[in-house]
């Protein structure tokens, strides 16, 4: 700074104070510099706009500027100047607001010396360098940043369009392939049929990808929405055990599927678990040697609240330092995949997130040499433990201190279970994975949330708004109203009694009376089931289920039930043979029977069988409960043979 | 008693063929489309039992043909299966809205779509006759976890 030629701006209207000002200048070591003094707010301005100046004097008590205000005026005008504001008074605070307000430094007159002012002029300077390339690096930064999100949309744009593209070419190979290999287009020899299993699975394995990467996509853009609800595991392992008996047959190995018996009802998106677990066993045959074993196995676990699942291998196992890394997303582990495809190494890091989606944690042990297990847990349907997790996780999330609120969402009382059950997907879908999502009644959900107090109302809004929306383009007549109704927000601490306590209030059940009659409902679609004896439920009834006709019978057996509910197609045994059984059996003979078919044809045969009343689906519910009524109070019909 | 009727539309062709070989199989009549307007078109000149369609066609989407459907009285009642290769939520959620069914490409299609339809149709599944041995042993896949509701889903509408 010495020896180049400082431009000082001194606005100063008393004569004296500038006096001494200029004469402490000539005195310091800064030999070069140019010094213009006005004594106005006004004409400053004019000047600071037509020159360039390097740091400003400014006088607070210029007549007619009260306090900071001259500072402001000029600092509004000019970014880049250093102002170094000159006081005769003592306060303290007015320096400090005088930094705040965009002054460099503040020096009081009485103690303007030499070597003072040049130090007070020098680190002004400096100072507001420093200020303007900190605003000029945020900018660059900030245009960066713009430009990197806009990549990142349009490679995510691109994955997901790319992506969904290729099903359905692995359709259409799939298809063709199944068609020859099942001899529709010529017979097959045994040798072309195993090799047309293997086409069939890699076309598999290249689904599996295209999953993983439209997966990955949606976790990392926070889109992947969970339908979590209460699910029994059996249903989940039904669902993937065709999938992956092909696939352990096609590379000659043997898998046993065994889960307990009678596990408790968890808690949990079945398909998400499904997909867990068939990213876990397609690992586990994959890294199977011929011959080998993969067991999938179910542990129960009370004391925690939870089922354990696990995959269990005898393959080459894992090594110490992979094991630590196995979860990180593309982390390969090499030298297994005998003939299988090797894949991108998400399926493992998309295990872990949807796992944690599910309010679950995943584990893996190893032995080199021996085998690996792979195990993640789902919790027990047990609300008050449900409500403990989602708090845990959102607190683990957030890196601020984050509160919940608890929202209750309400719908008319009377609703059908197939509308309730569109409410309940659309609510999973409005509140995010974060959130916890329970039905407790067919009309009712109680909704802890991650939201802090001011962003309530504006989050039921939108979610009210979103509902409207989708109910205006439903071509079967609008939905009922959702009511969305905070019950307060909470901060989210070590015990969260208080909500705790708060929501096990909303979870007591409105004393329903109790019709005291058990009604056995019989369907195959799960969903129907779940939806009805939910209503049914409501309404004070006992419910048993069951899912085909061999389990109706044994439980009509078991259990005498008041009346029996039940779909015709079914597996295993159909509703009509079922019917013939119970009416032939003598314990069974005598509980009313109310068969459920979409066919009409059905009506004669159920009626000649012994059914009490034939109801064609889709079939209101009214006229439902009156038949179930009607049936429980005359137990035997009056025209009976 | 005249044979039932499906309605197949997808731009690919080749999974229309063999999708038609497979319901000609099961003795229903089969009339295709590669697009939605000849879709609309053929669904109301031939009134089929039962209806799949691809979402993402040429001259319009799936999708809405579907909504068209549902506002037309006289084929309001006609069964949608909706086969496609998008699998996010907002489409699956517009399915079951519609009341129609929903199927993932490049899963198992024809072993998911085949109860659907016999159920829908009132028909029995494949004879085993034409089918290898160890197919007729395989497990039943039970049916799609988010299946639309279309059993009650007329209720809805009163």
């Amino acid at each position: 700074m010495i020896g180049q030629r400082l431009r000082i701006l001194l606005v100063e209207d008393d004569a004296g104070d500038a006096r001494l000002v200029q004469i402490a200048l000539q005195k310091t070591r800064q030999t070069d510099f140019h010094l213009q003094t006005t004594r106005s707010l006004e004409t400053a301005e004019q000047l600071l706009a037509a020159e360039q100046f390097d740091v400003v004097l400014l006088d607070l008590g210029l007549p007619g500027c009260g306090g900071l205000d001259a500072l402001r005026a000029i600092r509004r005008h000019d970014n880049d100047t250093a102002i170094v504001v000159l006081t005769g008074n003592t306060d303290e605070t007015l320096a400090a607001e005088a930094v705040t307000e965009g002054a460099q430094d503040c020096l009081h007159k009485d103690e303007i010396t030499p070597s003072g002012l040049q130090r007070v002029l020098r680190y002004a300077m400096q100072r507001q360098q420093m200020l303007v390339q900190l605003q000029q690096t945020t900018e660059l930064l900030n245009q960066k940043n713009r430009r990197l999100s806009q990549l990142c949309e349009t490679a995510h744009q691109f994955v997901d369009h790319v992506s969904h593209e290729f099903r359905t070419p692995l359709t259409v190979i799939k298809e063709f392939v199944t068609i020859v290999r099942d001899g529709l287009a010529g017979q097959v020899s045994q040798q072309q049929r195993k090799f047309l299993e293997i086409v069939n699975d890699r076309a598999d394995d290249l689904a599996i990808i295209v999953d993983d990467m439209l997966d990955v996509s949606k976790l990392e853009a926070g889109q992947l929405s969970v339908w979590r609800r209460p699910t029994q595991l059996d249903e989940v392992f039904d669902h993937v055990r065709p999938i992956l008996q092909r696939k352990a047959a096609i590379k000659e190995i043997n898998l046993e599927i065994t889960p307990e018996a009678d596990l408790p009802g968890v808690f949990c998106d079945p398909e998400k678990i499904g997909r867990i677990l068939v990213n876990l066993a397609v690992n586990a045959i994959k890294f199977c040697d011929e011959n080998g074993t993969v067991k999938i196995w179910t542990r129960n676990c009370p004391e925690s609240s939870e089922v354990i699942v696990g995959i269990t291998d005898d393959g080459a196992g894992i090594s110490p330092e992979n094991l630590q890394r196995i979860f990180e997303r593309f982390h390969q582990v090499d030298g297994a995949s005998r003939c299988s495809t090797k894949g991108f190494g998400l399926g493992l890091s998309i295990a872990k997130e949807l796992v944690d989606l599910n309010f679950g944690h995943i584990d893996a042990e190893s032995e080199l040499g021996k085998g690996s297990t792979f195990s993640f847990s789902v919790p027990f349907f047990h609300p008050d433990e449900l409500v403990g997790r989602c708090l845990q996780r959102i607190e683990q999330l957030q890196a601020m201190p984050a509160s919940a609120t608890l929202i209750i969402a309400s719908v008319d009382p009377s609703i059908e279970p197939a509308a309730s059950n569109v409410v309940d997907e659309f609510l999973h879908h409005a509140f995010r994975g974060d959130d916890l999502v329970l039905q407790t009644q067919p009309q009712k959900w109680i909704i802890v949330a991650n939201c802090p107090a001011e962003e309530v109302d504006d989050r039921c809004s939108h979610v009210l708004v979103s509902w409207n929306e989708a109910n205006r383009m439903r071509p079967r007549g609008i939905l009922p109203d959702i009511e969305l109704r905070s019950e307060g927000t909470w901060p989210i601490a070590a015990q969260n009694e208080e909500l705790t306590a708060a929501f096990r209030t909303q979870f007591v059940t409105e004393e329903t009376p109790s019709r005291s009659a058990t009604i056995l409902v019989v369907d195959d679609d799960r969903e129907m089931l779940r939806g009805l004896s939910l209503r049914l439920k409501a309404s004070g009834y006992d419910i048993l289920t069951a899912c085909d006709g061999a389990e109706a019978i044994r439980l009509a057996g078991e259990h005498h039930p008041d009346a029996i509910l039940m779909d015709n197609y079914m597996p295993v045994m159909d509703g009509l043979e079922a019917l013939g059984r119970l009416v032939g059996q003598p314990d069974t003979a005598g509980i009313p029977v109310i068969m459920i078919s979409a066919s009409r044809r059905d009506e004669r045969k159920s009626l000649q069988q012994g059914a009490r009343f034939f109801l064609q689906k889709p079939c209101a519910l009214n006229t439902l409960f009156s038949a179930l009524e009607d049936v429980i109070e005359n137990p035997v019909s009056a025209g009976a043979c | 008693m005249s044979p039932k009727k499906i309605l197949i539309a997808d731009d690919d062709r080749d999974l229309v063929r063999v999708l038609q070989m497979r319901c000609r199989q099961l003795g229903v009549d089969v009339i295709t489309a590669h697009d939605a307007m000849t879709a609309l078109t053929l669904i109301h000149e031939q009134r089929p039992d039962l209806v799949c369609l691809d979402i993402s066609m040429p001259a319009g989407s799936g999708l809405s043909v579907c909504e068209m459907l549902s506002s037309d009285e006289n084929l309001s009642s006609t069964a949608v299966i909706m086969l496609t290769g998008s699998n996010d939520e907002e489409t699956i959620r517009r399915c079951h809205e519609l009341c129609a069914y929903y199927v993932l490409k490049s899963s198992d299609v024809w072993q998911r779509m085949e109860p659907i339809v016999c159920e829908l149709l009132e028909i029995q599944p494949a004879a085993c006759g034409a089918i290898g041995a160890e197919n007729a042993q395989e497990p039943q896949e039970p049916r799609y976890f988010r299946r639309g509701l279309s059993g009650l889903c007329d209720v809805i509408s009163r």
